[in-house]
């Protein structure tokens, strides 16, 4: 694994604006940035990060179905009584998922740590699908990179078959909140998938979806909303005032409703309950188990059950000193604590990989990078290539 | 064994699993067309129209990440 910088394509803001990609550079800062692109062996790729992705997965699934099975699990994650049959309901139909981000720290050398699983609202989404991969043919094309540089990148395709498994009859609807930027261009994205694989779609904002007198939901239009894929996490949704409503209506939702489990932080010292010491694992407690001092003599993170982009996150060093902090609305659901696992400093850059599942199987990779140990809603995107 | 996946009215059916996928899991570099974004579909839905204004309300979602301002995407 090495981060190699490279000039820049003199076009790319025009390619941007023709592909429809306008989150790019919000509020004038770099969010794409293609001044440099890490390269990994294929190897690399295999071992380290692919293998380790569809084994953490197959875990994770061992695990929903254990904590759904016991209330004790469901209470330490501070899932809402209301919501547990609701969610179990999900889980025994099968309900399907459609994606999710496994986040790990990797150098190059050793196994790649599991830092969390975005299993619910996962973002960097069209970068890592699309817009990296027109990265990549432009810089084949004019010689920058060999012909024979690859991605590890089959993550649009998976998406379009993966929609395609579960079109039919009927309209998907897409909500997200309306005014962020860049949860209406994933949704654009995942809209454009979505009709490569049959579905008509149909967006709404969340705040705009209906609830008749039925109990079913509607659109703007009073017309039902049978199939919805949300970019909301489902720890705000069971607690809204339609949260109640869900189990009764007749939508089915993607993610589905079983993914709350998996995206809570709770599922890391859960995960490493089911498989200590595995190697693509770090030790991990709940912040009021007495293990978790252990980790204290050689550093750890301190993560809120539920939250995004970093926030609320803080990494302690071995003397117990605050590496780095983020501040944010997280953590009165409560903690948990993980062993410290650094990313790799590549020119001063923090390097974090995000290795995409689609279906279950793993699909393909996003690195983001940032100058502090933590990476936020600001770290920028880099493209990554195979060589060798 | 494949199962037939359903999704939306109804539920039910089959789901190729993690641990299955993670199985199945493979090796697939792209090479196919990626897609322009830029052109969202503002289409309206199909399908019968069932519900009278009036007995539908709204804003039930989104509250927390409106009042908040917090990020939906992680």
């Amino acid at each position: 694994m090495r981060r190699i910088k490279i000039a820049e394509r003199p076009n790319w803001r025009e390619r941007a604006a023709e592909l429809g990609f306008t989150f790019h550079s919000p509020n004038g800062d770099t969010y794409w940035d293609e001044s440099a692109y890490y390269a990994f062996t294929i190897d690399e790729i295999e071992t380290h990060i692919e293998a380790p992705t569809a084994e953490i997965e197959a875990l994770s699934t061992v695990l929903v179905d254990r904590i759904l099975r016991d209330e004790t699990y469901l209470i330490r994650l501070q899932i809402p009584e209301a919501s547990w049959d609701y969610l179990r309901d999900s889980w025994r139909r099968n309900l399907p998922s459609l994606y999710g981000r496994l986040d790990f720290s990797f150098s190059g050398h050793g196994p790649a740590k599991l830092l969390e699983y975005n299993a619910d609202t996962p973002t960097s989404l069209y970068e890592a699908a699309a817009f990296q991969w027109f990265w990549l043919e432009d810089r084949v094309a004019s010689g920058a990179l060999p012909a024979s540089a690859d991605q590890y990148n089959s993550i649009h395709e998976a998406l379009v078959a993966r929609f395609r498994e579960l079109s039919g009859q009927g309209t998907l609807h897409l909500s997200c909140v309306g005014h962020s930027e860049e949860d209406r261009g994933t949704i654009s994205y995942i809209d454009e998938c979505a009709r490569q694989g049959g579905f008509d779609t149909q967006f709404i904002a969340m705040s705009d979806i209906g609830l008749g007198a039925d109990g079913q939901f509607y659109d703007l239009e009073n017309r039902p909303i049978n199939r919805l894929f949300k970019l909301y996490p489902w720890e705000w949704m069971l607690r809204e005032p339609f949260g109640d409503a869900l189990a009764k209506s007749m939508v089915g939702v993607l993610e589905p409703a079983w993914k709350a489990v998996l995206s809570n932080k709770g599922i890391l010292p859960l995960l490493w309950e089911l498989a200590p010491n595995h190697p693509n694992l770090l030790p991990a407690y709940f912040d009021d188990d007495p293990r978790a001092a252990d980790l204290s003599r050689s550093g750890y993170a301190r993560k809120p059950l539920y939250s995004r982009e970093g926030a609320n996150i803080e990494l302690h060093d071995l003397t117990g000193s605050v590496i780095d902090a983020d501040s944010g609305p997280y953590g009165t659901e409560g903690f948990i604590v993980q062993g410290l696992a650094p990313l790799p400093v590549f020119d001063g850059n923090h390097a974090v990989l995000g290795s995409w599942i689609v279906a279950g199987r793993a699909v393909g990779l996003g690195v983001r990078e940032d100058r502090s140990p933590i990476t936020k809603n600001t770290s920028r995107f880099v493209p990554h290539v195979i060589i060798g | 064994m494949l199962a037939v996946l359903v999704f939306g009215t109804g539920g039910g059916g089959g789901f190729l699993g993690g641990i299955l996928g993670g199985l199945l899991a493979g090796k697939m570099l792209s090479s196919a067309t990626k897609p322009n974004v830029a052109t969202a579909n503002t289409a309206p839905a199909s399908g019968p129209r069932t519900a009278q204004a009036d007995t539908v309300t709204r804003s039930g979602f989104g509250n927390t990440g409106s009042s908040g301002g917090w990020s939906s995407g992680g």
